[in-house]
């Protein structure tokens, strides 16, 4: 294999030395690793298509990979498999200002793609997950995710106005207006849209090799403020009450251990100081005008004033700014992107989640059920939420950090995860980026007829399983 | 030993990891940090429903949550008057304008309120 690879790509891009392979065993979370049996440092999508050519005749699979920060176990190959390290796939082809999009290639990161704006001069943005910097966008939106703007704009999917698309075959083929010759990538109307076949299929049905990306107004004025409050039924009323304002370019929530591990406590206890805010609420509000700010601001306070009329505690909103002189360790919500190393350098090195999305009515009965559940395997609920797609749902999601090299410990993450994925999916939430674990627990709730038809796509785009075997396998 | 030290972080409330940033970063300027080794006695502090004590024991400070009954002084009020506080409006304005509530020794708040009152 080595022999071929080389002959290609040249000997400083194919990783074959066991020590170096073992690199890309495995990623934060507890799901088993395995060594690639090569690594290719792709730089073009041509090169791309000679390697899943080559892989084929090696008998071989291909798994992209970026920065490996996904925390799913989808950038693990498979035995006998070649990790396609895409990350000197890095080019911003275009950015259009006057109509709003960025062309870019998938090892584009976050921060570059933010510093570019910034460097022009551009008066547009995009959101951030909470991933650190250096995460590819072009993943975060094939596989579905999420980010600070996801409030407005809804998930990464929906941020996509087109892809150029590498098929097994080696053919590519382009989604969106793109594909009409001479046709701007405006979106993805009129044609039949076929995105959808290549997202959050994690790599199953071809390998994305360009996306037109929408970016959207950066208004001059921007504000982000945190709100303390008490319980999980007032906290999502008042976030449902925000949505329908329609004022808030994002509203966060994090429950009191994800808080408290932000400023320092790595493993905080699993109930609450009765006393102590149980949710922190960042609010994030622009403006083009003071005036506009101000009466945002007015709003956000008169959401909090009618679930205080019912009785809720809700603390006044603290500006980031304010609390960052207070606590230097709130400075990681102070700008994003943001590395949030509270979760991974520790100890043990360990983080994994249970993220899901769901109907923001169910939230805080879901979220008060799943607490139980951490806490019942010791752990504190460590939970991050966030309204999407203007309210229309959101996302709940459960980190729990935990030491890699403890087996026990492994075991008990294994359980409270499988648990947690139980009682989200009874209570009408779905599991997304679905480690190949979940996925075997959440098949049987699939429709019959919607499964078929994966399978038959599956089939279509990749006949012989060269794509990221194990993924999405029904 | 460290300057700032929290009382059993598993459970400490979010005032006491609060003060505890500000009291390290404070405390990182080698004169206060001096003043406060010339400390001795316990103030505690209500934000909203929470209560941290900070003791000073002579060799530095530490965040405690609740209040203790041994203490020399108190200070009460909402969480974004007590960020004020410490942000800036210092205690004398809220206090005049029935803001903060404060008990037991004023003369031991005064001196502990360039310790607390962030320079960031």
């Amino acid at each position: 294999m080595r022999e071929r690879l080389v002959a290609v790509y040249g000997e400083d891009r194919v990783v074959t030395d066991p020590t170096a392979l073992h690199e890309y065993h495995d990623d934060y979370t507890e799901i088993d690793g395995q060594d690639p049996a090569a690594v290719v440092m792709v730089q073009t999508a041509e090169e791309l298509a000679e390697l899943i050519g080559l892989a084929r005749e090696l008998g071989s699979s291909i798994t992209p990979r970026i920065a490996n920060t996904n925390v799913g176990g989808l950038a693990i190959a498979a035995e006998g498999g070649i990790i396609a390290d895409l990350t000197g796939m890095n080019r911003i082809l275009e950015v259009n200002v006057e109509d709003m999009y960025a062309v870019i290639e998938p090892g584009v990161t976050q921060q570059q793609l933010k510093d570019h704006l910034v460097d022009n001069d551009i008066p547009l943005t995009f959101g951030y997950s909470l991933g650190p910097p250096q995460v590819s966008i072009l993943a975060n939106c094939v596989l579905d995710g999420l980010t600070n703007r996801s409030l407005k704009y809804g998930s990464m999917s929906q941020w996509i106005s087109g892809l150029e698309v590498l098929l097994a075959d080696g053919t590519f083929l382009r989604t969106g207006s793109w594909a009409i010759e001479g046709v701007p990538p405006f979106g993805r109307p009129p044609i039949p849209d076929l995105t959808g076949m290549f997202t959050a299929f994690q790599g199953t049905t071809g390998l994305t090799t360009k996306m037109v990306f929408q970016l959207w107004p950066k208004h001059p004025i921007e504000q982000r403020l945190f709100v303390l409050g008490y319980d999980p039924h007032s906290v999502f009323d008042a976030v449902q009450r925000l949505c329908r304002m329609e004022i808030c370019e994002d509203i966060g929530g994090l429950s009191w251990p994800t808080g408290k591990m932000m400023m320092g406590v790595q493993y905080p206890a699993p109930e609450p100081d009765p006393t102590e805010p149980t949710w922190f609420l960042y609010v994030d509000l622009s403006a083009e005008l003071p005036e506009e700010m101000a009466i945002k601001e007015r709003l956000l306070n008169q959401a909090l004033d009618e679930q205080r009329a019912k009785g809720a505690r809700f603390e006044a909103p603290l500006d980031i700014h304010t609390l960052l002189k207070v606590n230097p360790a709130m400075g990681v919500f102070a700008e994003f992107p943001v590395d949030l190393k509270f979760l991974t350098d520790h100890g043990g090195g360990g983080l994994t989640w249970m993220g899901t999305y769901g109907p923001l009515s169910r939230f805080a009965s879901c979220a008060e059920h799943c607490n139980e559940i951490m806490a019942s395997h010791g752990y504190a609920p460590g939970i991050v939420s966030r309204p999407m797609r203007g309210g229309h749902f959101g996302v709940l999601r459960f980190l729990a950090t935990f030491d890699k090299t403890d087996r026990e410990q492994i075991e008990v993450v294994r359980a409270m995860m499988a648990d947690l994925l139980e009682a989200c999916a009874e209570r009408g939430f779905a599991m997304y980026k679905t480690p190949d674990w979940a996925l075997q627990k959440l098949k049987d709730r699939i429709d019959p007829g919607t499964l078929e038809m994966i399978r038959k796509v599956r089939k279509l785009t990749d006949p012989e399983r060269l794509l990221n075997p194990g993924k999405w396998d029904i | 030993m460290e300057i700032v030290r929290l009382k059993d972080p598993k459970h400490a409330n979010v005032l006491c990891l609060l003060m505890q940033g500000l009291l390290k970063a404070q405390l990182a300027d080698e004169s206060i940090a001096d003043r406060v080794r010339k400390m001795s006695g316990a103030v505690s502090m209500r934000a909203g429903l929470m209560w941290a004590t900070l003791v000073f024991d002579g060799q530095g400070i530490e965040v405690v949550s609740g209040k203790l009954d041994d203490r020399k002084a108190s200070v009460e009020g909402e969480m974004h008057t007590l960020v004020g506080v410490v942000t800036g409006a210092g205690m004398v304005g809220p206090f005049l304008a029935g803001k903060i509530k404060i008990g037991g020794n004023p003369f031991f708040l005064l001196k502990m309120l360039p310790i607390i009152m962030a320079k960031g």
